[in-house]
């Protein structure tokens, strides 16, 4: 066991995912490789991408025990899709699978018996949830998963250490050479930026749809130069499912709270000017500040540069109404959304490496004012966790989070100081998933606490009457209305690796008891 | 105090706890606790509930509470009310209560 640089123990290495390299800082690591792409192929005039089913196109692309296979998870709860190719790789007698999607939702606890009956041997995602993370987290798996960010997801396929062998993605519409959009069809689900990596890199790429189109459907998200198959389903998702997962809309006194500080902490703290830029997140709260903030551009006469997000209608209200100028879209939380990415040329898709991919030319990220993180937890060194539950169980994503928190100039964690007698702030996190350096300001219901590796920041924030107090005394306060809880029992049994965004390991997540 | 019958009170919505108490033969207090917070906090949830009972003098009970991260005032607010249901009490003799808990609510009325 090694020491890494947020003093948390990883091992050097484990059976079934190689060495190990400890966290050492957020720009600690610089890439030394290339990009690694698919092998070249020739497709002939005349030659046909249709197939008639999954099994077809397992078989066509060379599938094989071992292999791994990619998704993307833009429909979210209403995904279809990774399910259905599950069961037509176990129904030709595939084994041992190595599965990559993009993140997991609740939708997907079916994969638990595709894990016992030995077709799924490992996971790479952003997030678990529901069943399935429970189950992992029970340790029920032979090799750990690996949780990465968004931005980190994409370096790894870049860099070739995710191989994806297939990647299966589903779209909106398709015609019969490959050329997809999210934007149109029965089933939409806007941007497909995370599902633009996989087609770049993967070595086979299989688009699967309910809407085929005539030639030529454009403009495309994918084009018909990376697309080897495709193949005609009647359902891929339910659009409806975009829409769930943890986006809320909030009339809670509390949420609202917690967003009238952040927009004031936004406001005074010198970024918030003509031009700025801000990512928040989906969480209740989150959306509440880009409320607040609209009200304060207006005062001030300013308007944003740009926003990006998981975006939803409020962001697309605002870039109608002039008080952003464009919008980046990565992935799209609602319907409403989803039309104006069709329909304004301000609303811009962007692939997962553009948003955040650490070992690129610049990620967006890098260009961000200010960012607005949520945190299933956060410590009194300003670590972030936000996989494992205050339980020990994997229930949550990594997303953008350590993402946004390295690119950003203000990064802003919110979160309540209690949820469900549950201590927010905490001398410890179960899980890190954010190092606390790369952290600025956390503002919760009770008060807000400033790092003190911001010392300016702290004195411009002392001035404006903002209810300011030490970590420790935050998480003192939380505690004297909870209670200490127990401690969570874990065996020394390591069921996940949570990856920094640059490939190096910031923690481990250990079976529960 | 003596219990009659079944008495319940609370719900189970977030922050909340549903606390079920029923007679039973002899002089023990039986508790069985489903919490969403049980592993960090079913130590102090049983605490709170047991306290109160004994403050009211109750025994020979089974107590089921179905808790939902509810805070220990609201464990004890609801245990209380329990109690009165189930003991048939219609008017509640705040005397009974410890004087701890009396300090806190004096507190709480002149906040």
């Amino acid at each position: 066991m090694l020491k890494n640089a947020i003093g948390r123990e990883i091992p050097e290495r484990i059976e079934g995912l190689g060495e190990l390299t400890p966290y050492q800082g957020p720009f600690a690591i610089r890439p030394k490789n290339r990009r690694r792409g698919p092998q070249l192929r020739q497709v002939e005039p005349g030659e046909k991408k249709l197939l008639p089913n999954l099994e077809k196109a397992l078989i066509e692309t060379g599938a094989h025990d071992g292999m791994t296979i990619s998704f993307h998870h833009h429909f979210r709860e209403g995904d279809y899709l990774l399910d259905k190719v599950i069961d037509a790789a176990a129904r030709i007698g595939l084994k041992n699978l190595v599965i990559a999607p993009s993140s997991l939702t609740n939708v997907h606890s079916s994969l638990i018996e595709h894990i016992k009956n030995g077709v799924i041997k490992r996971i790479e995602t952003s997030g678990l949830r529901g069943s399935l993370g429970e189950f992992i987290s029970k340790g029920m798996m032979d090799t750990p998963v690996i949780i990465r960010s968004h931005g980190g997801r994409a370096r790894a396929i870049e860099a070739g250490e995710t191989k994806i062998d297939i990647a299966f993605l589903s779209v909106s519409s398709c015609d019969n050479y490959g050329n997809a959009s999210g934007c149109v069809g029965r089933n939409v689900c806007g941007a497909l930026g995370y599902a633009m990596v996989d087609a770049k890199y993967a070595e086979k790429v299989v688009l699967v749809t309910d809407t085929l189109v005539d030639y030529p459907n454009v403009p495309a998200s994918i084009d018909q130069t990376d697309v080897d198959h495709i193949v005609v389903i009647d359902a891929i998702g339910d659009s409806g499912g975009i829409m769930s997962g943890p986006l809320r809309h909030t009339s809670s006194p509390r949420d609202l709270l917690i967003a009238e500080y952040t927009a004031k902490v936004v406001e005074y703290s010198g970024y918030f000017k003509d031009g700025f830029s801000i990512q928040s997140g989906s969480g209740g709260a989150s959306l509440a500040v880009a409320r607040f903030l609209r009200d304060k551009m207006l005062e001030k006469n300013i308007t944003a540069s740009f926003m990006m997000g998981g975006i939803s209608a409020q962001h697309t209200v605002m870039l109608k109404e002039g008080f952003v100028r464009k919008l980046y879209d990565t992935q799209t939380f609602d319907l409403e959304a989803v039309k104006s990415l069709a329909e304004n040329p301000n609303h811009v898709e962007i692939s997962a490496a553009y948003y955040a991919n650490p070992h690129s030319k610049g990620a967006v990220v890098n260009c961000l004012d200010v960012g607005i993180l949520s945190a299933l937890e956060i410590d009194t060194d300003f670590n972030v966790n936000v996989i494992t539950g205050s339980d020990g169980i994997i229930r949550g994503a990594s997303g953008g989070h350590s993402d946004i928190a390295a690119g950003a100039k203000l990064k802003i964690v919110i979160a309540p100081l209690v949820r469900k007698r549950m201590p927010i702030v905490v001398d410890r996190v179960n899980t890190v998933t954010t190092p606390g350096e790369t952290i600025d300001v956390l503002v919760t219901d009770w008060g807000i606490a400033v790092n003190q590796k911001q010392p300016e920041l702290m004195a411009v924030l002392g001035k404006t009457g903002l209810p300011l107090y030490d970590i420790k005394e935050l998480q003192e306060k939380a505690e004297s209305i909870t209670g200490r809880p127990d401690l969570i029992k874990y065996t020394d049994r390591i069921v996940g690796i949570v990856e920094y965004r640059d490939g190096s390991i910031i923690d481990v997540i250990r079976q529960v008891m | 105090m003596q219990i009659k019958c079944v008495g319940e009170s609370g719900t189970t919505a977030s922050g909340d706890i549903l606390i079920k108490i029923e007679p039973c033969e002899g002089e023990d207090i039986d508790v069985e606790i489903y919490s969403t917070v049980g592993k960090q906090f079913s130590r102090q949830i049983k605490t709170a509930i047991i306290n109160t009972l004994q403050e009211l003098n109750v025994s020979g009970i089974r107590v089921l509470a179905k808790d939902n991260g509810a805070l220990d005032y609201a464990i004890k607010a609801r245990t209380q009310t329990a109690v009165c249901r189930a003991g048939k009490v219609l008017s509640f003799d705040w005397g009974v209560l410890s004087d701890e808990q009396n300090k806190e609510n004096d507190a709480v009325c002149s906040r």
